[in-house]
């Protein structure tokens, strides 16, 4: 065959030429903006149920586009009152722990679905970090106790240990303009801050069979918090 | 304002607690617009994956159903659905608190299919799937006939996914369902009964054909006419009788009779004790059809007058209850199940002021006590010449009826003098209309004159007469008598 450099065929499969051999590749076209929201969607709402099925916590908030000031926050490089969509981010869920000495605490959670790879996820990560120390310095200390970021796929492991530490988050904010800009917006980086950041941070990595198989089934859960509701009243 | 509106000015706020407190409360509002008598509990959970935000319950209805609530903050109708899969099969009520997202041309096969997966759950009702629009349109549209019927029906057990749109041919239906049922026309009927079953469980679609053809029939309609089958019979089951009893309905007294056709005192007392608004109209055009076993009358002192406007029935736990003035009656089943007597005991009658009280009724027996003694002197022996010793104690000025049996729509009715009681000895059920129009005269004499007269108004025409040759009359008695004591 004649064929010279790479066709994309509907099938996605490339055919190429290289030296006169012919070889397939498989070309998997990025996701569209509808498939990608669908896929957050669909990630925010397994999050939401697993962690309503620790029995741990009640995840109040889904949805940030329904629900405007109360998963959303104004970049610090935003111009004070500016509703303009760039200046703001969000996270994707909101809610209270139930039970324990974190009874009533509040806490934001990101979530990523991202089954295929984790590479991007490490600077997805660093993001998270901003919007934390953003939030942080925007409400003060008492308001949100945990940020949770929860993905279904390992990433960074060559510094695992250092992501929860006020050096990766400063380390984070500083790498890139963007992120300086919602976090600090021109202000001096504060490392009481970052280390508020740090210690609220939790990470969750789940994986699908661990949501089938190490959760209560749908049948046990509402009798199971009903006698929790007992429990938890009494103590 | 709009529920979508309210709604979305309580999740503007940024206070958590004040958010999901002012939606609940919207929320709240609506389901009560939609049903009044709704008992609402608030779980205290907020859009929580298996938990409800309410639960919703009906006292006093038979099927003793309760509907948990879910809230969502979701807009798309598939994952609504999808959702319903981890709340259970306690056939739940999902409300979205935003309206529905428009869906891609290409996803409407699988909403509609979605939609059909919705209505064939596994439960026998099925789930609801709704949005805020559409959820407040389920509430009743004023001056619509019978609209709180359908519309308690579907917050019960209404299923499927209901829009905007199809909230509003709900309510078409609704209003053309009864209005139908009441001039007769089956076409109109049978296709808006079409479109309401297809949005509730079976047996509620089924009680409401029921009850659909109970307001055919009341109005006139012919029973073989009615264009659509039923499964239930054709007498009016409680949670209908129940509706009747509360709602504002412009109906004559042929309605009632109508409607009271088979129902007897225990379907009243399954409803539960309640001041429920039109009893006293069922009541009324009832009063020869219902039927106890036991009356009580309390209060009558001095003079009984009373307004006959303000005459009022209500159902206690376990009696028929009317309040006549100071007076109050009870009928009951059981002579047990009459409350405990409040009046002041009494002494009994005298023999003269019985004989006045009992002239032209036929009279069984008589108990007649002297200090400790009693005799029960039966028809036979009114005869006096045949007893020396029961002629002594007739005509002793401390003697007292305390009981009389006398004949009230062919069967023995016990009245006892002391306590104002009347019951049937055996297994006798007298009409709420005897009980008043004969009953009281004997026991509470000229005082219960204006309730005599009352009872001759209501229900149908007055009892037939005892048959001729039945024991002799008191005023055959001749013991002297003196004293005007009464009881």
């Amino acid at each position: 065959m004649d064929v010279d450099g790479t066709v994309a065929c509907d099938a996605a499969f490339a055919l190429t030429q290289y030296r006169g051999v012919v070889r397939y590749r498989l070309v998997v076209p990025p996701l569209t903006g509808e498939e990608t929201q669908a896929r957050g969607a669909e990630g925010a709402d397994r999050a939401k149920r697993w962690l309503e099925a620790t029995c741990r916590a009640n995840v109040l908030w889904n949805n940030p586009d329904k629900l405007p000031k109360k998963l959303q926050f104004r970049k610090a490089s935003a111009a004070e009152g500016s509703e303009a969509k760039g200046d703001w981010f969000s996270f994707d869920l909101g809610g209270t722990f139930e039970g324990g000495d974190e009874h009533g605490q509040q806490f934001l959670a990101e979530v990523k679905m991202y089954e295929d790879d984790g590479s991007s996820l490490g600077g997805m990560f660093r993001d998270f970090l901003a919007c934390c120390y953003r939030v942080e310095d925007l409400l003060g200390p008492t308001h949100y106790d945990r940020y949770l970021w929860i993905t279904w796929v390992p990433f960074l492991g060559s510094k695992w240990s250092e992501l929860q530490t006020e050096t990766f988050v400063k380390a984070a904010i500083d790498e890139k303009d963007y992120r300086s800009a919602t976090a600090l917006g021109g202000a001096a980086y504060d490392s009481t801050l970052g280390e508020r950041v740090a210690e609220k941070v939790i990470i969750v990595i789940l994986s699908s069979k661990q949501e089938r198989f190490l959760a209560l089934s749908d049948g046990e859960l509402p009798e199971v918090l009903k006698a929790l509701v007992d429990i938890r009243r009494a103590s | 304002m709009s529920l979508q509106s309210e709604i979305l000015d309580g999740l503007a706020l940024p206070d958590w607690n004040s958010s999901i407190s002012q939606v609940k409360n919207s929320v709240r509002n609506a389901i009560r617009a939609i049903d009044q008598r709704v008992v609402i509990e608030d779980t205290d959970y907020f859009n929580h994956t298996f938990a409800p935000d309410f639960v919703l319950s009906w006292p006093g209805s038979p099927t003793n159903e309760a509907r948990p609530v879910f809230l969502r903050l979701k807009d798309a109708v598939r994952s609504l659905v999808e959702d319903l899969s981890y709340v259970g099969g306690d056939d739940p009520l999902l409300l979205g608190l935003t309206s529905f997202a428009a869906e891609s041309d290409d996803s409407v096969d699988r909403q509609q299919t979605v939609g059909e997966g919705a209505r064939r759950d596994s439960t026998p009702r099925g789930a609801m799937v709704t949005e805020p629009d559409a959820f407040e349109q389920l509430a009743p549209r004023p001056n619509v006939e019978f609209g709180n019927y359908v519309s308690s029906a579907l917050l019960r057990s209404g299923r499927g996914i209901v829009t905007e749109e199809t909230s509003a041919e709900l309510g078409d239906a609704s209003a053309s369902f009864f209005a139908a049922a009441r001039v007769h026309d089956g076409s109109d009927l049978e296709r808006s009964a079409e479109s309401l079953r297809e949005h509730l469980a079976v047996p509620e679609a089924e009680r409401l054909v029921s009850f659909g053809r109970v307001v055919w029939e009341a109005t006139g309609g012919s029973p073989v006419d009615f264009p659509v089958s039923a499964e239930l019979s054709g007498r009016t089951d409680d949670l209908s009788l129940q509706f009747l009893l509360t709602e504002q309905i412009d109906a004559d007294v042929d309605f009632w009779r109508a409607i009271g056709r088979g129902l007897r005192l225990e379907d009243l007392f399954a409803l539960g004790a309640g001041d429920w608004p039109n009893v006293r109209r069922f009541v009324e055009a009832n009063a020869d059809r219902l039927r106890a076993r036991a009356f009580k009358l309390e209060g009558a002192q001095g003079a009984l007058s009373f307004q006959e406007s303000d005459v009022g029935w209500s159902i206690g736990r376990k009696q028929l209850i009317a309040v006549f003035g100071s007076a109050t009656a009870y009928f009951a089943l059981r002579k047990g199940d009459l409350p405990p007597t409040k009046d002041e005991p009494r002494t009994g009658l005298t023999l003269r002021d019985l004989t006045a009280r009992t002239s032209g009724r036929t009279v069984g027996s008589i108990e007649v006590s002297v200090g400790d003694e009693r005799v029960t002197i039966s028809g036979n022996e009114i005869d006096t010449s045949s007893s020396p010793s029961v002629s002594a104690m007739l005509a002793s000025a401390q003697s007292r009826a305390t009981e009389v049996t006398v004949d009230v729509e062919q069967k023995a009715l016990e009245c006892n003098l002391r306590e104002r009681t009347a019951s049937a000895p055996t297994a006798g059920l007298f009409s709420i209309q005897a009980l008043l129009a004969e009953a009281v005269p004997i026991l509470v004499g000229d005082l219960g004159a204006e309730i005599a007269s009352y009872a001759e108004r209501i229900g149908s025409p007055a009892v037939p007469e005892a048959p001729p040759g039945t024991p002799t009359e008191l005023s055959e008695l001749n013991t002297g008598l003196s004293g005007d004591d009464e009881s």
